[in-house]
């Protein structure tokens, strides 16, 4: 019998700020942290709002001399990482990591790290020096801060990790993915910890572009709206991004309770596919995307009649609510006409390579609270999208102990997880 | 620029910009080590002659910067290019 896969941690930095308890108060009161992006020059693209931190101090947490070498989506990564390992119980007071005193380091503990687009602002930054000032002006850590696997690399010597890293680019499912292997790391004893969740920092011309060049982003958000971000609304025009990361502490079930650890929830079954369709739209029919819900569930031991709540990707994509709408009929059967499906992250944007990881972070606090957040700004279901959706307000519910959890990417890259309460 | 100047002697000044960039306020010795003593790895080691060379007016060969082991070693090639920059101008 395969080992049971733990959370024992969880470190969150969202829009509205550090930590998990302030996200979950303003999912709570329904507070959108979907704003006018201000940091940078916004004519060039029309998606002009999103969830974006412009509070963000890390000086309270890293060194001046740390923080000029790396870009803002490896800041993020590294607080919300330490912020999970102090949740864990395993982040000692003299800021070490616990294995730091064991005989054998961090080889045991590995990494994997969900992000997509990389660090845009210190690349573009240093570009604008390259091409204005010349190369003697570019800033010598361009080698190592803007590429996406920077993160998995910071972590590593920050933490003194030393066993298995890896960092998965899979657009908006890059999280999910980074997670499920490390869930399969545990599994098959390659770690005993691992450190696993996403980051983002979309908010940089170049970045943004990038993303408004793929045709998904809203076009409601050229005002700045603070409710553009649709999912499954029949005013749903695309996706609005966010910035941050949530990392969390994976073990087996076994050691996490031999070293008496807490434990947030199991990951207990999960599943990826892809639809090898097109470069940026997923299949219509759903079809691969509902059998990685179901091989997600089978995997955990479950049926859909044991779900409480489906966290859909949501992306607020026409074609792709629809498309998510008729996966999870095929996944669950009739059952999909009574289980609740939330996209909360609808309050804040989506964080593309961390998406999943907010979404599961989210999931493990409504597990807490026994309350499925809401779907903001989900008003009239559009035409085609016709589940039990939870819009506007929170739902208090009698029992919230299994959750299916979805992402989706470009072109259909397609993951689920089932999410289990542990008692 | 300046050998020695308001801003003291080419050492005092490199001694300076190092605790800048690093955060150490502990007093420097020719043999403080840049890796082991300072943990300046090798790009680090890039960016402050970067700066010391912007704050001191001049330019420093990286490849020679990358091979300086002590503070001591650093210094030495500052003033040198220095040197050798005089003796070209004069």
């Amino acid at each position: 019998m395969s080992a049971k896969i733990v959370i024992t941690g969880m470190g969150v930095i969202s829009p509205y700020g550090i930590g998990s308890t302030l996200l979950w108060e303003k999912l709570m009161a329904g507070e959108s942290g979907l704003k006018p992006l201000t940091t940078f020059e916004t004519s060039h693209i029309r998606c002009r709002a999103g969830g974006q931190f412009t509070d963000f101090h890390p000086e309270a947490y890293l060194s001046p001399r740390l923080i000029r070498k790396i870009d803002r989506f490896s800041l993020f990564a590294l607080i919300a990482a330490q912020l999970a390992l102090q949740n864990a119980q395993l982040f000692l007071d003299e800021k070490k990591p616990a294995w730091s005193q064991s005989g054998q380091g961090g080889e045991r503990v590995g990494i994997t790290v969900g992000n997509n687009l990389g660090g845009w602002e210190f690349a573009e930054r240093e570009l604008r020096h390259l091409w204005a000032l010349g190369p003697g002006e570019v800033n010598p850590y361009m080698a190592t801060a803007w590429f996406p696997a920077a993160v998995q690399g910071n972590l590593s010597i920050y933490f003194g990790i030393k066993g298995i890293g890896r960092t998965f680019l899979s657009d908006r499912a890059g999280g999910a993915i980074a997670m499920m292997h490390a869930a399969d790391c545990l599994q098959r004893g390659k770690a005993d910890i691992m450190l696993a969740g996403g980051t983002e920092a979309p908010f940089s011309p170049y970045a943004a572009l990038c993303y408004e060049t793929s045709g998904l982003m809203s076009r409601q958000a050229e005002s700045g709206s603070s409710v553009a971000y649709r999912p499954f609304d029949r005013g749903h025009d695309g996706l609005v991004a966010a910035e941050g990361a949530a990392f969390f502490v994976l073990e087996r079930e076994e050691s996490a309770r031999a070293r008496g650890a807490s434990i947030l929830a199991e990951i207990a079954g999960w599943a990826s596919t892809n639809d090898g369709y097109d470069f940026v739209n997923p299949a219509a029919d759903g079809k691969r995307y509902a059998a990685a819900m179901t091989r997600a569930m089978q995997r955990a031991g479950i049926d859909a009649e044991q779900l409480d709540c489906v966290f859909a990707a949501g992306s607020a994509v026409p074609d792709e609510d629809v498309s998510e709408t008729r996966a999870m009929h095929l996944a669950l059967g009739e059952t999909a006409d009574r289980v609740p499906v939330t996209v909360p992250k609808s309050a804040f944007g989506n964080l593309f390579g961390a998406a999943f990881p907010l979404d599961l972070a989210i999931a493990l606090l409504a597990f807490q609270h026994q309350v499925i957040p809401a779907t903001l700004h989900l008003d009239h279901p559009a035409p085609g999208c016709d589940l039990d959706y939870v819009p506007r307000t929170p739902r208090s519910v009698d029992r919230l102990e299994c959750c299916l959890l979805n992402a989706r990417g470009s072109g259909g890259a397609n993951a689920s997880v089932v999410l289990r309460k542990r008692v | 620029m300046t050998n020695s100047s308001e801003q003291g002697t080419v050492a005092e000044q490199i001694q300076h910009i190092i605790c800048q960039q690093t955060g150490y306020e502990e007093a420097l010795t020719p043999e403080t080590d840049l890796l082991n003593d300072l943990a300046i790895d090798s790009l680090e080691l890039v960016e402050l002659g970067l700066v010391i060379a912007k704050a001191l007016g001049t330019k420093l060969p990286r490849g020679e910067v990358r091979q300086c082991i002590t503070v001591g070693e650093l210094t030495e090639l500052v003033e040198r290019v220095f040197a050798e920059a005089q003796e070209q101008s004069a």
